[in-house]
């Protein structure tokens, strides 16, 4: 449905008519879609309720009870209703308060709830950001989020995902998507939100999509922190029921897609995936000038800048090592890490410590504003990103639109960006490989001049551009 | 085990330093020389020697031999850097030392010699040696690895020891393994005689058939993506991810970690066509990280043919509708009984009795409601605790076994009722279809009660049906566990699929 309304209803009467007016079959209802005179609402609603019709069951209890069901409640009702039939089971439904709820009906609803509710921009937040703010300028839908309990959505003051502070809902009506599209730009990890979720894709009689980002806790549960592959798997399960996924790059689709094959044994066929590539652009700068020696305490050796978390994932040991074997050699430079302390990165710091105390110059930064991470990622000699596995790679688009080179991996996504020009790409499984590589750039001022003209000259994409990619493929 | 005071700790790591130095590319002139040498210098030796080869698979092996335990991944990334960093032959035997000590004070085992295998396929049945527990995948263990002993295939048992690291296994475990049956055997799982020794298998193929416990999930990544052994494991299912929203969070928990071990390995046995796809789904979605992921080979469980016990009738006058399996939502119990109260509606009569044990979360509110549909006249009940024998009978004194699980990875319920003769209303699609495709079963598809329903209105209405599935169960192809053990040997062995 292109057009959305808003129905609004108290009072289990009214809720029960307007069940009724939404679900009724069209005899029942005048050409404006009311309630013909004379049709009782409460026996259509049984007449429709005496069908199996999980859909309807899905609705019955999403306004009867003013909170969106679970898929083990709907198939709990239904049989239900099977074995003590429609008359008396929508009886007992309506001994409710019949409290208010807020039925948004066709259109599109995007669910941001995760990032509506921190003031934090990192990857997937500033994603969410970039999103939202250029469809909140141009499209038409509801921005819902959750309560604390994950069993209510609640409509959110459009604009609100600029993330300048965390917002409340409009008010505590509950809401209730219906032959709608339902938009998940984020990623849900938060089982109770999940099995709600999960039902709206499979009973809501909405098309349902979702960013998918990347698999790693799956294909790379080494190197998550406990309790996230867990709570990934929860949200593969009900992206099952999900119509569409879009991939932000080649090699997070083909992850996807190698998830959905496995699904195929539990007899689900599983969402359309489309890769759908995040934007190539720089950080965001500030008018201020930034000296970024100064404010960061480096001197003045050619600086290395090593941007991301410290997770087994990014390969930062591997990076030390090669800075190592480079400092042995005589070359002079320092290496700046900027990132916070992600799980798992007691070897790194240790091994930091013990470079440092022979007189290494390396340095870590956690919490550093944008507008100093651009200033130090244009003063660097170049930047390195040599990750395992990433969904996209953002300092490699990053450091390519500031104009700095770069050193990343021969494969995937990174590879991918790394095409365009501005990079060399070395094999992150194999320390001297990334130690050749770093060589190059350090001795080299041809080369490095060479791939700075590339990085400069590598078209940048926008934000704007992927939002409308993004929104075409989710409701179109 | 051994008194800790008798053991000479110098000896046993000497032991094991020389065991390595000839695999390490010792000359026969510098192992006849590190036999006299002090132990010093045998260090000194033989971390030289895994410095000058470089590489992973040397620090791994030298990991090895120093600590007494699997190193996990980082670990051998750690020792390899340490080795390209020292100047000298010295400083690497220094490093080394200093690098592993945690390890080896945290998790090693210092009181056994150490054996290398390099001749036959090392295969890990910990749990099998280990405890006196016979369900799915110890049975399958269990009969294949009998067969293998039996032919005298070159393999090597180990199971691992304080999961640090694997050792032989003590006779009573062997004859658990491979002689399960034989009433003479020792059923007290602390008897153990004589020595274990640590084995560390060395260009060989390591087998996994079990699924191992988590501990054991880095160190055998560690040893799949770090040592020079091709590693091989067989692929149960993707349950745990597949169908995250019916399993606890933990159990995903657990197999993502068990996934990450997966990875690494070179090759993995799917017990059906459908589980192999889940794995093949699994390695191509590890390709995006520029792995090879492992080859994924299916060798289908057999289903015996129908045993020569006869089918008997139901114990009551009623025909016996069986629903065996785990008390789960996977599996689906509570869509059994609902087609069940709507047929006793319409007023068909049988008897229900449910099979397996479950979490009481589940079980308790479940065989409350069983016991409202007994007051009200129903005949159903639950059997929590029954043994292999009382299984054995109901499986043929059933009319059908109903089995519409919602996923597995193979199904055994169904394959044990067609070896009773049992037909089976089971799911379908995966595994379950596969075997139904042989005959003897009624597919529906377990998300539609509709469609479970029905086919238990045509098993208990129309006997003519019945009979014409009995008589498909009779002209199922054979396939034995002799054919299954013989495919799984030549599936881990046949070097040209690739």
């Amino acid at each position: 449905m292109e057009t959305q309304t808003l129905i609004e209803s108290a009072g289990i009467d009214s809720h029960v008519a307007t069940l009724a007016r939404l679900l009724g079959p069209s005899t029942v209802l005048t050409s404006t879609g009311a309630l013909a005179a004379g049709a009782d609402p409460r026996a259509v609603l049984v007449d429709v309720l005496s069908q199996p019709n999980e859909r309807a069951v899905w609705l019955v209890l999403a306004v009867l009870q003013g909170e969106p069901p679970t898929s083990d409640d709907v198939v709990r009702w239904r049989r239900r209703i099977e074995l003590e039939g429609a008359t008396h089971v929508l009886a007992v439904l309506s001994r409710g308060s019949g409290q208010k709820v807020r039925i948004i009906h066709g259109g599109v609803v995007v669910d941001a709830h995760h990032t509506l509710a921190t003031t934090l921009s990192t990857g997937i937040q500033r994603v969410v950001r970039n999103v939202l703010s250029r469809w909140h300028a141009t499209q038409k839908y509801s921005l819902v989020a959750w309560d604390r309990k994950f069993e209510r959505i609640h409509l959110m003051p459009p604009g609100s995902h600029a993330g300048a502070r965390v917002s409340a809902p409009v008010d505590l009506v509950s809401v209730v998507p219906w032959e709608c599209t339902y938009i998940l730009p984020e990623l849900a990890v938060e089982a109770h939100r999940l099995e709600r979720i999960q039902a709206v894709a499979e009973f809501s009689a909405s098309r349902s999509a979702v960013i998918g980002f990347d698999t790693v806790p799956m294909t790379s549960a080494e190197t998550c922190g406990p309790g996230m592959p867990g709570a990934f798997a929860r949200n593969l399960a009900a992206l099952t029921h999900f119509d569409r996924i879009a991939a932000i790059s080649d090699a997070s689709a083909a992850e996807y897609e190698g998830w959905r094959t496995m699904i195929h044994s539990a007899g689900l066929l599983g969402p359309e995936i489309l890769s759908i590539g995040l934007p190539l652009v720089a950080i965001p700068t500030s008018a201020k000038v930034i000296d970024p020696r100064k404010t960061l305490g480096l001197d003045g050796r050619p600086i290395v800048m090593c941007l991301g978390s410290h997770e087994p994932r990014k390969n930062h040991p591997a990076v030390l090592h090669a800075a190592e074997l480079l400092w042995r050699e005589g070359l002079e430079f320092q290496v700046v890490f900027c990132g916070g302390n992600g799980w798992g990165s007691e070897g790194f710091e240790h091994r930091v410590g013990e470079l440092r105390s022979g007189g290494r110059k390396v340095s870590t930064h956690t919490r550093v504003p944008d507008a100093t991470l651009s200033a130090l990622m244009r003063e660097a000699r170049f930047s390195i990103f040599p990750s395992l596995s990433e969904g996209y790679g953002l300092p490699v688009a990053e450091s390519l639109a500031s104009g700095t080179p770069v050193i990343t991996s021969n494969y995937g996504s990174m590879a991918g960006i790394a095409s365009h020009g501005g990079a060399l790409v070395v094999n992150p499984r194999d320390d001297s490989d990334i130690a050749d590589a770093m060589r190059k750039l350090l001795q080299d001022d041809e080369l490095v001049e060479r791939l700075a003209a590339e990085a400069a000259a590598v078209p940048t994409t926008t934000w704007e551009a992927y939002a409308d990619e993004l929104w075409s493929f989710f409701v179109n | 085990m051994s008194d800790r005071d008798e053991v000479d700790f110098a000896a046993v790591l000497r032991q094991r330093l020389t065991a390595i130095a000839g695999v390490l590319g010792a000359t026969a002139e510098l192992q006849a020389e590190i036999a006299d040498a002090p132990l010093r210098d045998v260090l000194v030796s033989v971390a030289g020697l895994a410095r000058t080869i470089g590489g992973s698979a040397p620090s791994w092996l030298l990991f090895v031999a120093v600590t007494g335990c699997f190193p996990i991944p980082d670990e051998v990334e750690d020792l390899r850097r340490r080795l390209e960093l020292s100047r000298t032959d010295i400083e690497a035997a220094a490093l080394t030392m200093r690098g592993t000590r945690t390890a080896a004070s945290q998790r090693g085992v210092w009181d056994k010699p150490m054996r290398l295998v390099t001749d036959a396929m090392v295969i890990d049945v910990s749990f099998c040696a280990q405890y006196e527990h016979n369900t799915g995948i110890q049975r399958l263990v269990r009969e294949a690895m009998s067969r293998w002993h039996a032919a005298g295939r070159a393999i090597e048992f180990v199971a691992w020891d304080h999961d640090t690291i694997p050792r032989s296994l003590f006779p009573e475990e062997v004859d658990r393994v491979v002689n399960w049956a034989d009433p003479a055997r020792s059923r007290n799982e602390y008897v153990r005689t004589g020595e274990a020794e640590l084995i560390v298998p060395v260009n060989t193929t390591f087998f996994v058939p079990e699924v191992p416990r988590e501990p054991l999930c880095a160190p055998l990544e560690g040893l799949a993506e770090h040592s020079n052994n091709r590693v091989c494991a067989i692929g149960y299912d993707a349950i745990p991810l597949v169908s995250a929203d019916l399993v606890k969070q933990v159990e995903s928990e657990r197999f993502s970690r068990y996934l990450s071990f997966i990875k690494y390995t070179d090759r993995v046995i799917g017990i059906s066509a459908a589980a192999a796809g889940e794995f093949r789904g699994f390695a191509s979605a590890v390709r995006a990280q520029n792995l090879k992921g492992p080859v994924v080979v299916e060798v289908s469980l057999p289903v015996d043919l129908p045993d020569a016990t006869p089918r008997r009738g139901s114990e009551t006058e009623l025909p016996l509708v069986l629903s065996v399996g785990s008390h789960e939502p996977r599996k689906n119990q509570e869509g059994i009984l609902h087609a069940a109260e709507l047929l006793w509606a319409d007023g068909v009569e049988f008897q229900l009795i449910f099979v397996g044990r479950g979490d009481s979360g589940w079980t308790v509110p479940f065989d409350r409601r069983l016991a409202k549909l007994r007051k009200a006249g129903h005949h159903v009940e639950s059997r929590r605790t029954a043994s292999d024998q009382e299984v054995s009978h109901l499986y043929h004194s059933a009319l059908v076994t109903v089995f519409p699980s919602l996923h597995e990875g193979y199904g055994l319920p169904v394959a044990e009722s067609l070896a009773a003769g049992t037909p089976v209303i089971t799911t379908n699609y995966g595994s379950t279809a596969e075997i139904g495709a042989a005959g003897g079963c009624l597919l529906v598809d377990p998300r539609d009660d509709a469609s479970l329903l029905a086919a238990m209105r045509t098993v208990l209405t129309e006997p003519e049906a019945v009979a014409k599935l009995e008589n498909q169960i009779a002209s199922r192809p054979r396939r034995s566990w002799d054919d299954y053990a013989l495919e799984l040997w030549n599936a881990l062995e046949d070097v040209s699929v690739a």
